[in-house]
């Protein structure tokens, strides 16, 4: 096993000693922050970069639609149409494209096509 | 849209926009000052050029400030996390120059010294002339490992944390530099030359 332990201060005068003769280097600290924001953009355009792949893949990996469930946000007519959250206000009138004619109201949705459908309420 | 929004704060997250403010700066200058000399020591001893070592120490800085809140906030890990750096950079200027027989050459003992008196002159050209044969007789991983214990002072498991290595190694490998020293200095002291 080596003896770390060992006394070291001997070396360590020496490379004192050294390290006071060696020239040193003039220090210019606008020249160091210069060379940092040039690395700057660089570093930007590779963490966008990633950053765009990372949503990117989310994107195509993430299901487009849990499917078979009707959340809140969505009732889906037996016909395929489909009425937004957003539209849900009491009373308020839907013509979709069909001519079908719909109520809406809180608690359900009735439609003159004898489809109803409950909504979800929380 | 939520894929937007979980950019925008992914972004800063990288620590990419890392601007400082003027305190910041303040700070980062006095830990440049106070560390650039030896951290250009260190540069020269293992790139074996002042002027290079130079440059490297500028990329060093230039890079450590990418990260400045983290070395302002820990300022214990700071100094051989620069190092770690200093490394890195001496590496990467490695690969780039022309490939040497021997990269470390004693180039500059003789340069502008602080010394004060001519007898700490020319002591202190000796000493340099001779720590640097004996640094010439040592690998670059062995050599940039002696330095750093006994130039830089840093404890074992940081050199072992920076150069990437095993404890035990790092213990080995600074052992056998010391004995390539002591053999070095031993023999000057026999014959007047190493």
């Amino acid at each position: 096993m080596i003896d770390d332990a060992s006394d070291e201060s001997l070396e360590r005068e020496l490379f004192g000693v050294r390290a006071r003769a060696l020239p040193t280097m003039t220090l210019d600290i606008d020249d160091v922050l210069a060379r940092a924001a040039r690395m700057t953009p660089v570093r930007r355009e590779r963490g966008m970069i990633a950053a765009w792949i990372a949503a990117a893949a989310c994107i195509l990996l993430a299901p487009s639609h849990p499917t078979g469930v009707l959340d809140d946000a969505r009732a889906a007519y037996s016909d395929g149409l489909s009425c937004p959250a957003s539209a849900m206000e009491p009373m308020a009138s839907l013509s979709p494209g069909d001519g079908a004619m719909c109520a809406m109201e809180p608690s359900h949705l009735v439609c003159d096509r004898d489809v109803t459908i409950s909504l979800a309420t929380p | 849209m939520t894929t937007l929004a979980s950019l925008s704060a992914l972004t800063p997250a990288l620590g990419i926009a890392a601007d400082a403010s003027d305190v910041e700066r303040e700070r980062f200058t006095f830990l440049y000052e106070r560390h650039a000399p030896r951290v250009h020591r260190f540069l020269r001893d293992l790139l074996g050029d002042s002027a290079l070592a130079a440059d490297a120490t500028q990329e060093t800085f230039a890079r450590a400030f990418h990260r400045h809140r983290e070395i302002l906030c820990d300022r214990e890990r700071a100094v051989p996390w620069i190092f770690g750096i200093a490394r890195n950079v001496s590496l990467e200027m490695r690969k780039a120059r022309t490939r040497s027989a021997r990269v470390f050459v004693a180039s500059d003992a003789d340069g502008a010294s602080p010394a004060s008196s001519p007898e700490g002159d020319l002591l202190g050209r000796e000493v340099v002339r001779v720590v640097d044969l004996a640094l010439g007789k040592l690998s670059d991983d062995r050599r940039a490992m002696l330095l750093l214990r006994l130039d830089h002072e840093l404890s074992y498991d940081d050199i072992a944390t920076l150069m990437g290595f095993s404890l035990a190694k790092v213990k080995v490998e600074i052992h056998r530099a010391r004995e390539v020293l002591r053999e070095t200095l031993d023999a000057y002291k026999r014959g007047g030359s190493p």
